[in-house]
């Protein structure tokens, strides 16, 4: 018997160990606070440690509530007109941009990575800046109808659309970065005109990556926080994010209300990612062959008429908001216009004077953020090596754990976590890390995981599992093997995948207005605090300053990873090995 | 010594590996040989252990390496693969490579190990050059210094041949048969051509759907095929239906072909008796052409056909005849008009039925 068991320790491999510990890891940040925003819903005296089942008697109090209805229906009416909308927008650009030779190219990729990386209240900051009465609009341009363009449910779909088209842009422009012309070819042939061929040919196998972008959009409008927060003193218009955020901000703090409402969000989100994976395995086209082709557009000339939409659109799009809050962080007075003398530096000088509140909340922010990156970068390169050169049992669960979490709104990531980091249990075991600053780093990881994981498996995806296989059979050890193999393989993706942790971790307002502790200053909240009271001038300020630095801590780790690695980043735009276009590439 | 027990593998319904049997002596050259998705490659990760079986054990030199219950990680196997696509890591030197499993030595040690290898191999040009400056060859001979670095008691190859053009992969056929030759290593080959298996190997194992098909020496293999599949993989490629008619004696029978009568070996296993339908298998390279004139032998069958097609295969010609009911392939020193009468003949040895 003790032979047996010892024979079995000894069989425990590297990958197993390695295994249990992420699952673990990945259960207590990210599965445990979900499970308890569901269960709370069923059982709301779990957070007591009292077990006993309600029935569904919470969730019909939606029925009940004005405010909750209105919520939802905001939220729904919001999420579903900007997928339509959004994906109109970044379908078409992408079509624009990769069918037709046009002006602005460079400048509509640019605006769409800009608008995705940026956070969502700063953009919805730069449109209220421009749209209030009196904002740029109605005092510097003589448009006062554009108060009420924008401000209203139609208004907040097109601000919302031009946020997040580039998830839309992006999923059209990866579907058609290779081009097989014989089929366009063939249907000319059979009579068919360009826009025939556009629509019957060229747009059909399209549609999945269009249906892709257009669930994405959805997902990400739907538990947007940022804009109606920025809304919040200007234009009523509750959505369920918002509405979670008062429940536990306003006195009474009702966490058991905020838990509900987490269950109808997080319900309709798991649907809309389960249609997303669904649409991914069933719709997919296989229509690439061998005669493929990258960049292929109709026509030499440069189509004039599709350059000014091009870039009319960037100007609007990124220009207004962007622009209004550059030109806002430099002027004294809002109403006397952008003159000379109302020309001021005063915004700057007072955010970045010794001991200001943006500064010390400047300094927390980029440190959570780096240890949050961190961390979740660790977790996620092994995780995502599990997943695709393992065979762990719990490689499922891990996946589905990842991949459902994709979608979970930092809103509900801030419930989860109070539930979970605040219950009784933790508490008398000295866990309770609610009021700690240290909950924001966990939060931090718990979001930049799912993402981080996707981007690495991307990458690791590309490397035969022979690669990985062939270092086992040299004896070597699992760390090494990840540290001389994986790691130099997949080192531009684990470097995009860390950056982008880290600077959505820096400017991540919704987990940081639920989690942080009373008298602990963060970047976004002091940021949005600034613009709520009125303080444009220093709010737009803060937003560029904290925006420079840590686009500059950004490039400069980018540039000197790659200076440090530059013979990695050279082999792998150098040409592929002879005959590797006959290596095998499975996933796991 | 290789030791295979009931080995399986199952990937959900399917069967990869159904309760494979064999055992490799230290020294011997194994080559599994048998088309796409008959387990060969599965067999070789089960034996690295880059895959648990779901039943069955491995046993080195009589040391247990894998089972259900009990798996030895790859990498403290006594064991090394040269993989299908090399798997030579891009962002390295070869020498690098080659010396990667070598980490327990010290530095001087390692190097003069490393340099003996690239030696070995002939790399020692191109020692500091990355996979991408290597021609297909060099990297095979890369990925097989790496595989002898670690000195494993077994050697596995995974088809790597495969990725090389016709001309290249005649000389490592040659260069493989000389150093497995030197190298006195337990080696298992997987490949899918039979030619090669031959070439190289002292044994053959035949797979098919997971299953074993046939196993023993290349040459005792390729003259006794147990079924008319391992024959046509053999290159057995004319098949006739035939009857058996009488026996000869205990190995040969006469048989019954449209209106002719041939005198054929009966293949093993088999139960023959007057009547019974069969196939019959022939070898295109056993055939010839008769000539004018010519004296029939008594241990040779005779056949008249027609020429159904003529083929130029560089050196010679490969002819379809139509037998009335069956056809043969065979080999010409000459070219043969579609139409032609033609008698040709092969020895009663040549000719196999099977059931």
């Amino acid at each position: 018997m003790m032979v047996r068991r010892f024979r079995r320790m000894r069989a425990l491999k590297p990958d197993t160990l390695v295994g249990i510990a992420i699952s673990l890891l990945l259960l207590i940040l990210v599965a445990a606070p979900m499970g308890l925003v569901l269960a709370q819903a069923f059982f709301p005296g779990i957070l007591q440690g009292d077990l006993a089942f309600s029935g569904i008697s919470q969730l019909q109090e939606l029925f009940q509530r004005r405010l909750w209805r209105v919520s939802l229906m905001n939220s729904l009416y919001l999420s579903s007109y900007t997928a339509i909308f959004g994906t109109l927008i970044g379908a078409s650009l992408a079509i624009i941009r990769h069918q037709y030779p046009i002006k602005g190219a460079t400048a509509l990729d640019l605006c769409a990575w800009a608008m995705l990386i940026m956070p969502s209240f700063i953009i919805a900051q730069g449109w209220i800046l421009f749209s209030i009465r009196d904002g740029i609009a109605a005092q510097w341009l003589g448009m006062p109808w554009v108060y009420d363009w924008v401000f209203s449910p139609q208004g907040l779909v097109a601000i919302m659309s031009f946020k997040n088209y580039p998830f839309a842009y992006l999923a059209v422009s990866a579907a058609m970065q290779w081009h097989v012309k014989e089929y366009q070819h063939a249907a000319r042939l059979c009579g068919a005109g360009p826009m025939r061929t556009l629509l019957t040919v060229r747009l059909p196998l399209l549609l999945p990556a269009i249906l892709s972008g257009m669930v994405l959009v959805f997902i990400d409008t739907l538990g947007d926080f940022g804009l109606p927060a920025a809304l919040a003193t200007t234009y009523r218009f509750p959505t369920l994010p918002y509405t979670i955020f008062t429940a536990m901000n306003q006195s009474p703090i009702r966490f058991d209300l905020a838990g509900v409402l987490s269950v109808y969000l997080m319900v309709i989100l798991m649907a809309a990612v389960a249609l997303y994976l669904w649409l991914l395995k069933r719709s997919r086209f296989d229509f690439l062959t061998a005669k493929a082709e990258a960049g292929f557009r109709s026509g030499r000339r440069v189509n004039k008429a599709l350059s000014f939409v091009a870039l009319a659109f960037v100007a609007i799009a990124l220009g207004i908001p962007m622009g209004t809050s550059l030109m806002v962080s430099f002027i004294d007075q809002m109403n006397t216009g952008f003159t000379p003398g109302n020309l001021t530096l005063v915004h700057y000088q007072s955010v970045l004077q010794s001991g200001s509140l943006l500064r010390e909340a400047l300094g927390n922010s980029l440190q959570i953020a780096l240890m949050a990156a961190t961390a979740s970068l660790l977790v996620s390169f092994l995780a995502a090596y599990l997943l695709t050169f393992s065979q762990f049992y719990l490689n499922g669960l891990i996946n589905v754990i990842c991949t459902m979490t994709l979608a979970v709104p930092g809103v509900i990531l801030g419930v989860g976590f109070i539930f979970f980091w605040n219950h009784p249990l933790l508490f008398n075991l000295g866990l309770s890390l609610y009021g700690h600053p240290f909950i924001l780093v966990l939060a931090g990881m718990a979001g930049a995981i799912p993402i981080a994981i996707r981007v690495l498996l991307g990458a690791m995806g590309q490397i035969p599992q022979s690669f990985m296989a062939a270092a086992a059979l040299q004896g070597v050890s699992l760390p090494r093997r990840l540290v001389t193999i994986l790691l130099p393989l997949t080192l531009a993706a684990f470097l995009s995948a860390g950056l982008a942790s880290f600077g959505s971790s820096v400017f991540d307002l919704a987990v940081t207005s639920i989690l942080h502790p009373p008298g602990y200053a963060v970047l976004p909240v002091v940021i949005d605090r600034m613009f709520l009271q009125g303080y444009y001038g220093l709010s737009t300020a803060s937003t560029l300053v904290a925006a420079t630095v840590t686009l500059g801590l950004i490039q400069a780790t980018q540039l000197a990873v790659r200076n440090l690695f530059k013979q990695l980043f050279q082999v792998h735009s150098a040409e592929p090995p002879v005959n590797s276009l006959n290596i095998e590439v499975r996933h796991a | 010594m290789l030791e295979v027990s009931r080995l399986s593998r199952h990937y959900g319904s399917a069967t990869a590996l159904n309760g494979l049997d064999f055992r490799l002596e230290t020294g011997r050259v194994m080559a599994v040989l048998g088309p796409s998705g008959c387990g060969k490659s599965t067999l070789l990760k089960l034996i690295s252990g880059l895959e648990d079986p779901d039943a069955g054990e491995v046993r080195i030199n009589g040391q247990l390496i894998t089972s259900p219950s009990y798996s030895l990680p790859p990498e403290k196997r006594p064991i090394n693969m040269v993989f299908q696509d090399y798997a030579l890591w891009p962002h390295m030197k070869v020498r690098k490579i080659v010396g990667y499993g070598l980490a327990n030595m010290n530095r001087q040690a390692r190097q003069c190990r490393v340099d003996d290898l690239l030696a070995l191999m002939q790399l020692t040009p191109y020692a500091d050059r990355l996979p991408s400056e290597l021609s297909g060859g060099q990297q095979q001979r890369v990925a097989i210094a790496r595989a002898l670095a670690t000195d494993p008691e077994v050697l596995l190859f995974d088809e790597p041949l495969s990725n090389l053009d016709v001309q290249l992969r005649m000389t490592m056929r040659f260069e493989l048969a000389d150093l497995f030759q030197r190298l006195n290593k337990t080696v298992l080959y997987v490949t899918h051509d039979p030619l090669e298996a031959c070439a190289l190997a002292d044994e053959l194992l035949i797979l098919r759907n997971g299953h074993l098909e046939q196993t023993g020496t290349t040459q005792s293999l390729f003259a006794n095929p147990a079924t008319t599949w391992v024959a046509g993989l053999a290159g057995y490629d004319s098949q006739l239906p035939a009857r058996l008619h009488a026996p000869l004696d205990s190995n040969y029978w006469q048989v019954q072909v449209g209106d002719q009568r041939l005198v054929s070996r009966v293949g093993n296993p088999m139960n023959p008796e007057p009547g019974k339908a069969v196939q019959l298998m022939l070898h295109s390279d056993a055939i010839r052409l008769c000539t004018q004139g010519e004296n029939e032998r008594t241990d040779t069958n005779y056949m008249n056909g027609t020429v159904k097609q003529c083929l130029f295969e560089g050196h010679q010609w490969r002819l379809r005849l139509d037998l009335g009911g069956a056809e043969l392939a065979m080999l010409s020193e000459q070219a043969q008009q579609p139409g032609a009468k033609l008698q040709v003949a092969f020895s009663h040895q040549a000719l196999l039925a099977f059931d």
